[in-house]
């Protein structure tokens, strides 16, 4: 019960867009697609879908090569619009569901339950290229949905939405994966990706770079963060050595309605280097507020990942 | 079923655009228009009476063309007037300038000097305007006859040695193997012919683009990608050329329908153009079958050839130039009908009337205007049927293929895709 991709390979004339790209994603799962612009997430994404082939490789649901029989049980939502631009939305919404085989009555049914979760109302008599660019996101959302589909791929589905968007979307990401659908989505918003999904993986120039659950690909740097809030001086961590031009700081009190000065730094532990001989320096430099040791955010492994092999 | 919801939706969304709303009603308006412009032409021409003078020593010769020159205008009123005006040698001079200042002023319409002083044996005809075959020809011819006739009662032939001299060819014309029996009905079933055949070409080039940005603008809005994913081409294909079609269907049920009332209640005819008039009572229903059958065929072959062409295309500015090798063939086969209106037995026309392209407006002549076996007939439709099938299949493999062809394709890119799985 899984999407498979055996060593996937796929060139535009001499550009290598998917090279020698494995992965698994088991039933159920939320399943984050990271990349730089240009990765080839998208590519991988139509291959899925049986809407370009692979050179070479394998893609499989469930056993099967993919194909339009498997992309049936499958809902898409492409990057950029693909709605009819002068249709109404409803019809539109109709057109969809009963094309992908729903009876008329439970296209009704479901059209209206979406639409009145996702806070549509009136739009949805008007026409698709009459919508904000948010809205119309949220019916292609819709459109990729409503038949129930059994492996979800989004394409930057958070793309142009409001916070109160967002997070009406998160709650149907919940619902859907709750209910033992799998999703596959892709999106540059790391903080989305870290609270909605259970692994990920992150290509670059068609290269996976990382891949596993969440908390693996966090550690794959090897690099740990010290975040520290104090009233004393930091003038100490120079002597680690702690590369103070990589480090991120703030002098700000207000934040925590502290009234004295606090300075708040975060910073990379530098190697070999023990954390508590850090702590114990700051205590004898002031009072220490907070003192955390972690993995870095998935922004920053990404940026590691990605943005140092640009340079 | 999918089929039946791809049908659906062009069919609606076409139906209930401005675009359809407006050109049926235009259409309909140029079909009245049509209707009634033979009536508003009459009107017009009816204001043509001319007012003629005849500057004469007897008033023989204005008796003999107010006798011999009776043309009746459209209203039923006589379009020429004559009024002698006798002088002798000595007053002809002033009488000639009155008439100018008559004619100048607008008082008649053209004056006519028989025999003058100056030279006994000729007519001069004075007019404001030069016309072409108009009065002064008929004038003439009619001045000539009554010359030619006085010539020959003075050569001293007896009436009836003139009868026999001037008695006609008994000259009758008898086609076999053609459909009518008559050249008159011959007449009317080419005006026929070659009115549906103007339909045709229309309708072949505006419902084929219709099929073409179509098929553009779900390719630049990215729809495409959602249907690729949802049905198979061939599907899509036949459910968009099917549904365009019957809006083009409907358009015709209205205007056929308005057409043929129209005829109906007008039953001298329509003449749609000068000598060419269509009428009810010649209308044989089984034309408008068949040029239902053709049609129908014709739009579905050149719709698959539009979609696909839609397909390559990228941006919407681009149609025009990409679908044009298809308006030559539709060109070429309605230069083919009209030369086959002419000789539909041509042994160029009858094999090329079997070239699917050409077969929608050059078998639908043929069939019209001469007989054809209806073996040809099946042989015919059955030729397209393959053909269209064919490019259906095709348009629909480049309607896969142009997903992701943004930017130029090149015929080399073309080539690679339908030779790919």
């Amino acid at each position: 019960m899984t999407l498979e991709l055996v060593s996937v390979h796929k060139s535009f004339g001499s550009k290598r867009v998917v090279d020698d790209l494995n992965l698994t994603i088991p039933k159920g799962e939320v399943f984050g697609f990271l990349g730089p612009n240009g990765a080839g997430k998208t590519t991988t994404m139509r291959m899925i879908l049986d809407i370009i082939r692979p050179d070479s490789g394998q893609i499989t649901w469930q056993g099967k090569s993919v194909s339009l029989e498997t992309a049936r049980v499958f809902g898409y939502l492409p990057e950029e619009r693909g709605l009819y631009p002068k249709m109404a939305v409803a019809d539109q919404l109709r057109f969809f569901a009963r094309l992908r085989g729903l009876s008329a009555s439970a296209a009704e049914k479901q059209i209206n339950y979406w639409c009145e979760r996702f806070q549509l109302g009136e739009l949805v008599t008007k026409k698709a290229n009459e919508l904000s660019k948010g809205n119309q996101q949220k019916v292609q959302f819709i459109l990729a949905i409503l038949h129930n589909p059994e492996l979800l791929i989004l394409d930057e589905p958070f793309s142009g939405l409001d916070p109160v968007n967002v997070e009406l979307l998160k709650a149907a990401f919940h619902d859907i994966a709750s209910s033992g659908k799998t999703i596959l989505f892709s999106s540059h918003r790391m903080e989305h990706v870290e609270e909605l999904c259970n692994s990920l993986c992150i290509i670059d120039k068609g290269i996976v770079v990382a891949k596993g659950p969440v908390g693996t690909v966090k550690a794959h740097t090897g690099r740990q963060i010290i975040h520290l809030s104090t009233t004393g001086s930091l003038a100490f961590l120079t002597e680690f050595p702690v590369d103070m031009s990589q480090a991120r700081s703030a002098r700000n009190g207000q934040r925590t309605g502290e009234p004295e000065e606090v300075q708040e730094i975060e910073f990379d532990l530098p190697p070999g280097i023990d954390p508590q001989a850090i702590l114990r320096s700051a205590m004898a430099q002031g009072e220490v507020k907070r003192f955390e040791i972690g993995a870095p955010s998935l922004n920053e492994v990404f940026i590691t990942l990605v943005g140092g092999q640009q340079k | 079923m999918k089929l039946f919801v791809l049908i659906r939706r062009e069919y609606l969304e076409r139906v209930r655009s401005k675009t359809f709303i407006l050109s049926t009603l235009v259409g309909l308006l140029v079909i009245v228009a049509l209707s009634f412009a033979p009536a508003i032409m009459d009107k017009i021409s009816s204001a043509d009476k001319s007012q003629i003078a005849v500057l004469e020593q007897s008033g023989e010769v204005t008796r003999y063309l107010a006798e011999h020159l009776q043309d009746k205008l459209p209203n039923g009123d006589r379009e020429f007037s004559f009024q002698a005006v006798t002088a002798g040698k000595s007053d002809w001079a002033d009488k000639r300038q009155a008439l100018i200042d008559e004619l100048i002023a607008g008082k008649i319409s053209a004056f006519i000097e028989v025999s003058p002083p100056e030279s006994p044996a000729g007519v001069i005809w004075h007019a404001k305007k030069i016309d072409m075959g108009g009065a002064s020809t008929k004038v003439k011819t009619v001045l000539q006859q009554m010359t030619t006739q006085q010539r020959i009662q003075a050569s001293g032939l007896s009436q009836a040695q003139l009868g026999a001299i001037f008695a006609p060819v008994d000259f009758k014309i008898q086609t076999e193997g053609l459909k009518a029996k008559t050249t008159e009905q011959q007449a009317e079933n080419m005006t026929l012919v070659y009115f549906l055949l103007f339909m045709l070409y229309f309708s072949l080039i505006v419902y084929g683009m219709y099929v073409a940005n179509g098929v553009i603008e779900e390719k630049s809005n990215r729809v495409m990608e959602m249907m690729v994913s949802t049905v198979d081409p061939t599907t899509m294909m036949a459910g968009k050329i099917i549904g365009v079609g019957a809006v083009g269907l409907t358009q015709y049920f209205v205007w056929i329908g308005t057409g043929l009332g129209l005829l109906a209640l007008k039953g001298r005819g329509i003449p749609l153009l000068p000598g060419m008039t269509l009428k009810l009572s010649t209308i044989d229903p089984l034309y408008l079958l068949y040029f239902g059958v053709f049609f129908i065929l014709g739009f579905l072959l050149y719709a698959a050839l539009y979609a696909g062409i839609g397909a390559m295309v990228s941006r919407a500015e681009d149609t025009n130039q990409a679908v044009s090798p298809l308006t030559f063939l539709i060109v070429i086969g309605f230069m083919l009908a009209m030369f086959s209106l002419a000789s539909p037995d041509n042994p160029w026309i009858v094999g090329l009337s079997y070239v699917p392209f050409f077969t929608p407006m050059v078998f639908f002549s043929r069939i019209a205007l001469t007989h054809v076996p209806p073996l040809s007939v099946v042989l015919g439709i059955m030729d397209m049927l393959l053909a269209i099938l064919l490019l259906i299949w095709l348009a629909g493999k480049l309607y896969r293929a142009g997903v992701l062809m943004y930017g130029k394709v090149s015929w080399r890119d073309m080539l690679r895709v339908l030779r790919a799985r």
